[in-house]
């Protein structure tokens, strides 16, 4: 009983002693926490690696004589360029001394040149790399990732590119201007042969200061840019995959008025039917919506059939950018709603015979959009204020 | 050996009381606090003659007088003896004279210098070979107090003393039942320290009891000083950190474990009472549990259980999870924590190795230190270290808050806390050898140990392991005491239920009702 | 008597769970994925009727033989030398399976939690434990594991309740596209895993009712086999035909939850969680693979034979790979073909012996 006990914890002590500190074992302080990574082409088909690291220092302190400093994380921009990935994050641990740590990566961003050149590096070191996790958001900018890295303050975080992903946290929620998506996401449309969207950043300049956030998305080809999506062709394509959660949209009214309205509740229904041996796409969208502003002197709002009435200008927006979408997407000739799995699944012995062509075929199947809208509420008030109006 | 104590025993009293007191005084000597109180009647030679034995020390001499020595005197002044020999006239003493609540009649002369050393009073006769034993001990034992360790809010506030019978009355108002069995033992060569195993035979297991009553007999030491000699010569793993012997300062702790089928034992000179067996989770019991309602202890039990992981496991988890995998802390804490680890010169390991034994050491120095000076040295410690130490540098704050919180935490299951001390250890140096993975072997380990224990039978972690899910709804909740209608399996397999039924409160009858608004 | 305790038939439900459970839950979806596609949930229906299938066989053998292992029993059958080295066959099989999963385990471990950690000093800490945990005996053996199991169906069920949200089930049509034949394939490599309660040949007679056995072997059966048809219907509805990159799916969707403010990357503690488990399942090979080693050399005691098999276990583990993927090439190509004749085969010949020969007790 006794030698039970204590040969097992004996051996593993001794065993701890003489090497304890080793192996996996790193102090905190000698890891560099990654919170944003930038992949660009370099010269002579090398790869730059820019990464954003956080400090976890005091920057300055607020508060005055009686103490209560308050810690603020900054960040530091390193690059280096190598052939892989891996060996120019080494470059870069050598250049920080300290070794890249990447579980809390916000975001990958992946330069516009090397996009349209194939990310299947950036891919296989994603997948590879027991540090990354899918959840990590997937951007593609219009510019070099190196610039948008090194863009010293936007929004509200001392962690700059932390603003871009709160932007795609947010998107999650509501639908209005960027596309989120994770590698996740971006591995699960690659594995099912849908061509996959990621997210888009965008440069910009303002009176000589840089400028980054999130807009619309970039359309893929396995591993190939092949264009962008704008914003109205975002929510076209979150409309027809079923992403819409929620979001407000800006119509314009017969005249001169405009309505903003909040979209909730949403039915998509996706089906593909095959007319005459073709297949013809049949997105059904139903929406609840609430009237958030109105914008029209002349709008009276009095009866029901004055709220059905403005639902006709969203349902048209609505089905506006849905074909917009489905329009890039010929354009682009990159099955990006995922039709072919539609059919694949509903359809399998058809599919068989199309399935080589699908390429040539996409770009001809219709699209047929039924967009039902709903208005619930007008909110507060229902006629706009107006002088006199009692 | 037990022969020649059996010999030892018999030898008895003789007719000669010369001789009789010759015996007596040769086993104990002649002590100061000995006296011996000589009572002859005035009828010269031919009439009885008497010695009174008793220790001054020991022995309640005012009541000795009025019950004993007043009757005796006036009895052989006013010659109203009567009794053809000694024998009788002892008897006659004994029935109508001395009106002392005990009296016994003792033959063997090592019983009698026993007693007497207990502090029991002698009666010796001339031409008798029996004495009279009267009980009149003076009482000098605390009061009756609330135990400093085991308080409670709701809930009787009574705790035992040190003196066994103090202890015996606390416990015999709160089962009144003949069924209250109380078996005397002596234990300690020099010490004669009394024993009592008290259980309740209609529940109590018998093999129980009988084991109980055969590893305490099993004892040969010169002295016990506390109920502790007793728990570490009679326990069932005596190499292993965990106690497999329950303790308890509370009366109505000891009746409720008793009605569970579980075996006390009280200890002359120590107001702890020691229960068997004894599991692993009554260290997330208390009684209060019972004493309110259920709902707000069963949330209480959990808050319990999880501090008691932490209490156990998180240096290692903190350590694993800072050094191996900071994958697993948010961002945020981890910013947090790097900063503050920033400039700390020693390895996480270390850093949490050093404050932790500064803890050990500061909570040890106020519970040794008299109360005032006590509260000084864990002010000054607190200040030093929690603020002082932060300030310069040497410790990261995250690290002081991680030992408070399992000070804390140490504190909510007393009853474990000097075994927590060393697994903690043992957890903190696997975490830093092999991350979660060393944690984890770690807790295997341990898990395996405290499934290997057993505690007079019953399995130390039951009713966890070996798993009965029915009787769970007194562990990681408490149940509502009418569901609480079975004593634990584990401790007694017949005699189980405690309860009808149908206990469960029900409204009154509607007619009940309409006959109030009349 | 080597074995001085007692199971009871739950005691042997969970530890025939815990043997199968643990490695099923990670790699099975990967492996079945592979050939049967969004099938697969119907491989693992077939495969657990399989299952219960070779599991009435060994319930057969145990109730024939109620108070004597396979290396005892095969003796009384066969001989003294047919059945010493049907004994010894089984007792290699035993060490033999457990290296696998000890190097596979560590493997694990390894590339997604300690990478810079030795082979050998893992695998070490490992089979250490279970070494301590098998000289204690079987019945605190199944009492660790009494506590042990639990832990890891309340894990399943956290990381099951908190993927529903990315549950997709459309992944899971178009069923039979390809028909029948790769839902054959894909149940072949689970045959292994849901082979393993061979080791209740080792255990039948430490029940407390050895009469029970085939209950026994039927209810774990249909329990793994429930427990792991939700598994994969989760991965695939989860991942879809992701499932077929995604190695450890569970440690997949361990880590596509994210607790926001709390935990951000909750896997560490599901591994804390399945290493427990993994423990167990070695914990339990050793203990079957000692106690052949003890019975077949009639030792007096196990307790150092379990020291010495332990290191076997451990240089068989470690020596003849020298890569992850020459130890997975192994496992899927070698493996089966070696350990399915044993698991399965030689139980089913020695029944029929058995009921040829009219050996043991008959009803």
């Amino acid at each position: 009983m006794t030698i039970n006990l204590l040969l097992p914890l004996l051996t593993l002590l001794l065993l701890v002693c003489p090497i304890a500190g080793c192996w996996s074992n790193y102090e905190l302080e000698d890891r560099a926490l990654v919170s944003g990574v930038g992949i660009d082409l370099g010269q002579n088909g090398h790869l730059l690696v820019t990464t954003q690291i956080i400090i976890p220092m005091f920057t300055h302190t607020r508060g005055g004589a009686t103490g209560g400093a308050v810690k603020e994380p900054a960040v530091e921009v390193f690059s280096a360029e190598a052939r892989t990935v891996a060996e120019a994050v080494n470059k870069i641990s050598k250049l920080c001394g300290r070794e890249l740590f990447f579980p809390h990566l916000d975001i990958l961003i992946v330069g516009e040149e090397l996009a349209r050149a194939g990310v299947e590096p950036v891919v296989d070191w994603v997948n590879r790399d027991r540090e990354l996790r899918l959840q990590t958001w997937f951007a593609v900018v219009n510019g070099t990732a190196a610039e948008a890295l090194k863009v010293k303050k936007v929004g509200l975080e001392s962690i700059t590119i932390a603003y871009v992903s709160r932007i795609l946290e947010a998107s999650m929620r509501e639908n209005t201007r960027a596309l989120p998506v994770r590698f996740l996401d971006y591995f699960a449309s690659l594995t099912e042969n849908v061509d996959p969207v990621v997210s888009r950043i965008e440069i910009s300049e303002t009176g000589g200061d840089k400028m980054v956030f999130a807009s619309g998305g970039s359309v893929f080809r396995d591993f190939h840019l092949v264009g962008w999506l704008t914003e109205t062709e975002t929510r076209g394509y979150l409309w027809i995959t079923d992403q819409f959660r929620r979001g407000i949209i800006s119509v314009p009214l017969p005249g001169n008025g405009y309505i903003s309205v909040e979209l909730r509740g949403n039915k998509v229904k996706r089906k593909v039917e095959f007319r005459g041996g073709n297949p013809v796409m049949v997105v059904d969208i139903a929406v609840k919506t609430n009237l958030d502003q109105v914008d029209d002197p002349l709008l009276t709002l009095e009866n029901p059939e004055d709220l059905d009435a403005l639902e006709v200008p969203v349902e048209e927006k609505i089905a506006m950018e849905v074909q917009a979408s489905v329009e890039k997407a010929r354009v682009l000739e990159a099955d990006i709603f995922g039709f072919g799995q539609l059919i694949r699944r509903q359809y399998p012995k058809q599919w068989a015979d199309i399935k080589d062509d699908w390429d040539l075929i996409f770009p001809t199947v219709p699209v047929e959009t039924e967009v039902k809208v709903t208005m619930r509420r007008t909110e507060q008030i229902s006629s706009p204020a107006r002088p006199g109006s009692y | 050996m037990k022969k020649s104590q059996a010999l030892k025993n018999s030898f008895s009293l003789v007719l000669n009381l010369k001789e009789n007191l010759a015996m007596i005084l040769a086993i104990t000597g002649t002590p100061p606090d000995l006296n011996i109180r000589t009572i002859k009647s005035n009828l010269g030679l031919k009439g009885p003659e008497a010695a009174l034995l008793f220790m001054t020390s020991l022995v309640d001499t005012e009541q000795l007088g009025v019950f004993v020595i007043n009757p005796l005197v006036k009895a052989f002044q006013e010659r109203n003896l009567s009794g053809n020999n000694g024998e009788e006239l002892l008897k006659n003493l004994g029935h109508s004279i001395i009106t002392s609540p005990t009296v016994k009649e003792e033959k063997s002369i090592n019983n009698i210098v026993k007693m007497l050393l207990q502090g029991d009073s002698i009666l010796l006769l001339d031409n008798c070979d029996t004495a009279l034993v009267m009980e009149l001990r003076a009482v000098e034992a605390r009061n009756v107090e609330e135990p400093t360790l085991e308080t409670v809010i709701r809930g009787p506030k009574e705790g035992f003393t040190e003196r066994l019978q103090t202890s015996v009355a606390l416990l015999r108002r709160k089962i009144t039942h003949p069924g209250l069995c109380l078996e005397e033992m002596s234990i300690g060569r020099f010490s004669q320290t009394r024993v009592m195993v008290v259980y309740i035979k209609e529940i109590a297991d018998r093999g129980l009891v009988d084991e109980v009553k055969k590893r305490m007999s099993r004892i040969d030491i010169d002295g016990i000083m506390d109920s502790g000699y007793i728990e570490q010569l009679i326990e069932d793993a005596p190499y292993s950190i965990f106690p497999t012997i329950g303790n308890t300062e509370k009366p109505d702790v000891v009746a409720a474990r008793l009605l569970e089928g579980r075996v006390a034992v009280l200890v002359d000179g120590s107001p702890v009472a020691l229960t068997m067996p004894r599991t692993f989770f009554e260290a997330i019991q208390t009684p209060e549990d019972y004493y309110s309602r259920s709902y707000n202890y069963s949330l209480v039990r959990i808050i319990r259980l999880i501090f008691l992981i932490s209490s156990l496991a998180l240096p290692g988890l903190y350590v694993a999870a800072v050094n191996h995998h900071p994958e697993m802390i948010p961002r945020t804490l981890v910013i947090t924590i790097s900063a503050a680890r920033e400039g700390v010169p020693f390895p996480l390991l270390l850093e949490v190795l050093l404050f932790g034994l500064i803890f050990e050491g500061l909570r040890e120095a106020g519970v040794r230190l008299p109360r005032p000076v006590g509260q000084a040295v864990t002010i000054v410690g607190a200040l030093i270290i929690g603020t002082a130490a932060v300030d310069a540098g040497l410790v990261s704050s995250s690290t002081v808050i991680v030992t408070a919180f399992i000070g804390i935490a140490g504190f909510i299951t007393p009853g474990l806390y000097e075994i927590f001390i060393i697994t903690r250890l043992l957890l903190l140096f696997l975490a830093g050898f092999l991350g979660f993975l060393g944690v984890t072997l770690g807790l295997l380990i341990l898990f395996t140990h405290m499934c290997s224990l057993r505690s007079f039978g019953t399995p130390y972690i039951s009713p966890v392991s070996p798993l009965n899910v029915k009787e769970l709804k007194d562990v990681y909740i408490r149940a509502p005491l009418w569901m609480l209608n079975t004593r634990p399996q584990f401790i007694t397999t017949d005699n189980r239920m405690r309860m009808s039924k149908d206990q469960i409160p029900l409204p009154p009858d509607r007619d009940f009702k309409d006959k109030d608004n009349k | 008597m080597l074995e001085g305790g007692k199971i009871s038939g739950r005691q042997a439900v969970y530890l025939i769970v815990v043997t199968i459970f643990p490695t099923t839950i990670l790699f099975l979806p990967y492996l079945v994925y592979a050939e049967a596609r969004q099938d697969a949930w119907l491989s693992i229906l077939l495969i657990t009727v399989f299952g219960v299938m070779i599991g009435d066989i060994i319930g057969r053998l145990g109730r024939r033989f109620p108070e004597q292992t396979i290396i005892e029993f095969s003796r009384t059958l066969l001989g003294p030398v047919t059945g010493f080295l049907v004994g010894l066959l089984f007792a290699a099989t035993f060490i033999y399976i457990n290296s696998i999963i000890v190097r596979q385990f560590g493997e694990l471990l390894i590339t997604n939690f300690i990478p810079e950690t030795p082979v050998a000093v893992t695998l070490c800490a490992i089979v250490l434990t279970t070494v301590y945990i098998v000289r204690h005996g079987l019945e605190v053996l199944s009492r660790v594991n009494d506590m042990i199991l639990p832990l890891l169906f309340i894990m399943i069920f956290i990381i099951l309740g908190l993927v529903v949200p990315f549950i997709k089930t459309e992944n899971l049509m178009p069923v039979l596209e390809n028909g029948i034949v790769p839902v054959i394939r894909g149940a072949v490599p689970a045959g292994v895993f849901f082979t393993e309660t061979f080791i209740m040949l080792m255990l039948v007679p430490y029940l407390s009712k050895p009469a029970e056995a085939r209950r026994i072997i039927t209810r774990s059966i249909v329990t793994v086999g429930f427990m792991q048809l939700i598994m994969v219907l989760a991965a695939i509805t989860c991942f879809g035909a992701q499932t077929a990159y995604i190695l450890f799916p569970a440690l997949e969707m361990a880590r596509t939850i994210r607790l926001e403010f709390f935990l951000t990357n909750v896997d560490p503690v599901i591994l804390l969680v399945w290493i427990l488990g993994g423990t167990m399942k070695i914990s339990i090979f050793l203990y079957c693979s000692t106690l052949a080693i003890a019975q077949l050399l009639r030792l007096r005691e196990y307790g150092w034979a379990a020291v010495v098999t332990g290191i076997i276990t451990i240089i068989i583990a470690i020596v003849p790979y020298e890569d992850s993927f020459s130890l997975a090439d192994h496992i899927r190509n070698v493996g089966p073909l070696l350990i399915l004749p044993i698991q399965a085969g030689i139980p089913l010949l020695l029944l029929v012996i058995a009921v040829i020969t009219g050996k043991g007790t008959q009803k």
